[in-house]
């Protein structure tokens, strides 16, 4: 991904002022996907964790 | 990017770029969806001059200018293309920063295009809550073509600069980069008008110029460089002309492409000659601020996707 424009470092004495145009470059260009990233972690991480207990336990009753 | 490099040298390091770049399966076609040009200053057309052409050839980038890096690769006729506007290093810059009219072009055109995307997104794309919210999200009214314009025309001013005019952008369906929508930013007044919105499921290419001139724009008498290839079909008499048809058919498809780019340039300069007057090939003129102003531009091709993010998108 490239990295993000530096606004910072263009230097005005302009700006945009009108309120309903802020807002709306306040809103977000795409749904986030940090939360749901890690939730789909633990639970692989869970279901991994269960198969091998499931395994150990198969083969001591073998 | 350097001052003095010539116009005509990094159009030719990008495409080389693209060429050693990891490409997907063999049974995927893939090409260039776009050449690599490089457009200063007050340039609004990409610029892709021709090393035959001595005088163009010899066009070198000043300090300060904004220039336009534009690019596109295509897998199996889906292109996208991207536009980017950077400013050529100055001795005057201290510690990275830009002042005066240079940074408010570039404020500008970012939080013009940044506003431009948004616009962009159909009502309730992006709608969080229950599903009741989300059903009232979807039902907003989309913004007008005109309300749109004026919106990013309020941004742009705010900055001092002005909208290029006829500023467009585009659906883009397989081996399209032109398709059956557009939307037009400051129409010029016999033409431009909107013709449909996006949708879910669609890809676009969205444009912003701005200018720190009026916005007018005009076209200069240099040799055209920038062709595509129309649905039009016409028997062509010259047998140069039917040489070079076929290379460009082959090559580029309906994709734009630079005459840098076909085997022989110099033949390709004849060659196409006809295939213009034929309505076969389609040329981009020239075309610059009517005021010789500094134009920003940024092309940013999207995806409108219900369930996509950033990181899908790429």
């Amino acid at each position: 991904m490239p990295p993000a424009v530096d606004v910072s470092r263009y230097k005005s004495d302009k700006k945009v002022t009108d309120d309903s145009i802020l807002k709306m470059l306040e809103q977000p260009t795409a749904k986030p996907t940090g939360a749901k990233g890690k939730n789909k972690k633990k639970k692989k991480k869970a279901a991994k964790k269960s198969t091998e207990e499931e395994e150990e336990e198969s083969s001591e009753e073998e | 990017m350097q001052r003095s490099t010539r116009a005509r040298k990094s159009p030719r390091v990008g495409d080389k770029i693209y060429e050693t770049e990891d490409r997907p399966a063999e049974s995927q076609q893939t090409g260039i969806s776009h050449p690599t040009t490089v457009s200063p200053s007050s340039y609004v057309t990409p610029y892709t001059p021709l090393s035959s052409d001595a005088e163009e050839a010899a066009t070198a980038l000043k300090a300060n200018e904004p220039v336009k890096v534009q690019l596109g690769a295509q897998i199996d006729g889906f292109g996208t293309i991207v536009c980017d506007t950077i400013l050529v290093k100055s001795d005057k810059t201290q510690h990275g920063e830009v002042s005066g009219r240079e940074a408010d072009l570039m404020l500008a055109t970012y939080y013009a295009n940044e506003l431009l995307l948004r616009l962009m997104i159909p009502p309730g794309l992006l709608a969080s809550g229950t599903g009741e919210e989300k059903k009232k999200a979807a039902a907003e009214k989309r913004p007008t073509q005109s309300k749109i314009s004026q919106m990013v025309e309020t941004v742009v001013k705010s900055y001092g600069c002005n909208v290029v005019e006829g500023t467009t952008s585009w659906l883009f369906e397989r081996n399209e980069i032109e398709g059956k929508k557009k939307i037009v930013l400051n129409p010029p007044d016999k033409e431009g008008k909107a013709e449909g919105s996006p949708e879910v499921g669609e890809v676009w290419g969205v444009e912003i110029g701005v200018s720190l001139g009026a916005g007018k724009v005009k076209t200069l008498d240099q040799r055209p460089t920038l062709h595509r290839r129309t649905t039009i079909t016409y028997q062509l008499k010259r047998p140069s002309s039917r040489q070079t048809l076929s290379e460009i058919v082959k090559k580029f498809g309906n994709f734009p492409f630079s005459l840098r780019q076909l085997d022989d340039e110099r033949a390709a300069k004849v060659g196409v000659v006809e295939c213009v007057r034929s309505n076969v090939l389609r040329q981009y003129e020239v075309v610059t601020d009517k005021d010789n102003a500094p134009v920003a531009r940024l092309l940013t091709t999207i995806g409108e996707f219900a369930c996509a993010t950033r990181d899908k998108l790429r």
